[in-house]
């Protein structure tokens, strides 16, 4: 403990400016263990200096899944099963509220409305029900507006464990996609060839339909480490399945984009862009960027071994996937190291990444969605280790 | 009370009183972000604060004086000293073993705690630099050293950390992680590691 703090301490300089008005937060895995800690910046430009760094508590060592909505921070404790809701205050995180749930480990979370968030555990694995627990929150009064538990079909006794990655609300639906896993030796898992779409009548929380996706398998993620979906401007919802050997673990199947239009339960049949197919590799995590564009984060397969080097080695590369024709453009950023980052953002005229590169840089880098220039933004701290995450907070 | 930047530094020196002591190694272990008290915030002074006080440190210490040079002097002294003192301290070879299946055993030692999962073993041995093991276990090093594992693997320890050692094929070999690599796998391996060793 001495060790930890007192590297912290000293191994930080940083000059801080008190108050900024911060625009992004990144978290950042330190050096030699230290605490993990938020840095809040101004701008993510190459020339941007004032910033302030706060460290979190030792305890959260590793810890990189919140909810980051409109500059409101809430974690969910795996130990407690609190919901807790924070604000930044200037340089300060600020304990608003929180919320005494009776499950951990939430898996797929989304925005109903402004207020409204939903989130989705798996429940009662011991017991071999394929069930979820879906819970309502109203982030403003910081109340459960409702909780309901839904068994989903087509478990089977070889892959009983359930998967629910993705969740979305329309026309008064709930919409989930799962998939069934099982344990392989003491510590591995594998996903079953098949994933499936059910629609929930909200009100009454029936089920109504289950669509069959053979295509690909393991939908989404944890997506309060990663995003796996979004929708873009017309209301389209897209996702990514993640069957690679960091998620789904069913390697021969591909990673693929899928679409659900506006408006429709059913995951539309005629679209699919394969990931794998095009560039050899899987991939995780999507970001929209605008125009019918989107960022993946892929793994390359020759550079890694297994799990005992696959989130050090300096592997992951981003490219620009077209959602209309499919065509998909590498993006000359450096070579980044980490599983699972969310570590991008984008306006109108950049798409952003923090990349932690071989040279030990830490950095934010730009890409220029017009002359598909790279270039260089803010340089993060040198204590960093891994930049597991950058939010924006407006 | 309220942790502050000066009780993070009273802390690491040793100079906390029992009550501030208690209270730096609750807010250390607590499962909240920012503070001891959830009521309470602590961000100003481990934010902003604390980065001033880091930098007004910082800027002293660029004054060189004789104080400093007799201080560095005496650093070096104890250095040298500490060095003879771990140079002929006795290091040793231990064989530790948990038969039971389910249930994980603790093990404290001179130079390093240790903890076996169900149906574990490790064979430590400092005199020789060298270990082998078969399953899995968490070690807390209280001392720097390098061990040499079965492959002839390098393996770097050092002290106040915490690492998982596991021989488990579904990692592909012999994997040593530290505390901070365990958040990079898939979170079903990380469930099943937290349902073996509830304390990592």
């Amino acid at each position: 403990m001495l060790y930890f703090i007192s590297t912290f301490l000293y191994s930080c300089n940083q000059t801080a400016e008190k108050n900024i008005d911060s625009n992004f937060v990144l978290c950042l895995f330190n050096k030699d263990e230290s605490p993990t800690s938020f840095l809040l910046v101004e701008s993510l430009e190459e020339e941007e200096s004032a910033s302030v760094q706060i460290p979190l508590s030792t305890s959260r060592i590793r810890e990189r899944e919140y909810i980051q909505k409109n500059g409101f921070f809430y974690r969910l404790s795996n130990q407690t099963s609190v919901f807790t809701r924070y604000q930044l205050q200037g340089s300060s995180l600020i304990l608003l509220d929180s919320l005494q749930l009776r499950n951990p480990n939430f898996e797929t979370v989304s925005w109903k409305d402004e207020e409204n968030l939903l989130a989705v555990s798996r429940e009662d694995i011991a017991e071999r029900k394929s069930q979820a627990r879906v819970y309502q929150i109203n982030v403003k009064e910081m109340t459960i507006v409702r909780e309901d538990t839904i068994i989903l079909p087509n478990a089977t006794d070889e892959f009983w464990a359930l998967h629910v990655g993705l969740v979305d609300f329309a026309k008064g639906d709930l919409w989930l996609a799962y998939s069934f896993f099982k344990s392989k030796g003491k510590y591995g898992h594998t996903t079953s060839d098949t994933t499936y779409y059910a629609t929930i009548n909200y009100d009454s929380f029936q089920l109504k339909n289950i669509q069959k996706e053979t295509r690909s398998t393991y939908p989404g993620g944890f997506n309060i480490i990663q995003s796996y979906s979004f929708k873009d401007k017309k209301g389209d919802y897209y996702f990514m399945t993640n069957p690679g050997i960091a998620l789904g673990n069913n390697v021969k199947l591909p990673t693929a984009i899928f679409r659900k239009k506006k408006g429709q339960h059913l995951v539309d049949p005629t679209y699919m862009i394969n990931i794998s197919e095009s560039i050899g590799n899987h991939a995780y995590g999507i970001w929209y960027v605008s125009d019918g564009k989107a960022v993946i984060r892929n793994e390359q397969k020759q550079l890694y071994t297994d799990f005992s080097n696959f989130h050090s080695v300096y592997q992951f590369e981003y490219r620009l996937v077209d959602l209309k024709t499919g065509v998909i453009e590498k993006i000359h950023f450096p070579l980044d190291k980490g599983t699972q980052k969310e570590n991008v953002w984008s306006d109108d005229n950049y798409i952003y990444a923090a990349i932690d590169d071989s040279n030990d840089e830490h950095r934010v880098w730009k890409y220029n969605l017009q002359t598909k220039e790279v270039s260089k933004g803010i340089k993060l701290p040198n204590t960093t280790s891994y930049t597991v995450r950058l939010d924006y907070l407006k | 009370m309220e942790i502050n930047q000066d009780m993070l530094l009273k802390y690491t020196a040793g100079q906390c009183s029992e009550g501030e002591k208690l209270l730096v190694e609750k807010w250390l272990d607590n499962d909240s972000w920012d503070s001891i008290d959830d009521n309470r915030t602590v961000a100003e002074e481990v934010g902003q604060t604390m980065w001033n006080n880091v930098s007004i440190d910082t800027a002293k210490t660029k004054r060189i004086g004789w104080l400093a040079v007799a201080a560095a002097a005496s650093i070096v002294f104890l250095c040298g000293i500490s060095f003879l003192y771990f140079k002929y301290e006795t290091l040793d070879s231990r064989y530790f073993a948990n038969e039971s299946f389910h249930q994980t055993k603790f093990f404290t030692e001179d130079h390093y705690d240790v903890l076996l999962s169900g149906n574990s073993n490790a064979s430590i041995d400092l005199v020789n630099n060298k270990l082998i093991f078969s399953g899995d276990f968490i070690i807390k090093p209280k001392r720097n050293f390098t061990l040499l594992d079965a492959d002839h693997n390098t393996l770097i320890f050092k002290a106040g950390r915490e690492y998982f050692i596991s021989d488990s094929p579904d990692f592909g070999k012999i994997v040593v992680f530290q505390k901070s690599d365990l958040a990079f796998l898939p979170s079903n391996m990380q469930i099943k590691i937290k349902e073996q060793f509830r304390s990592i």
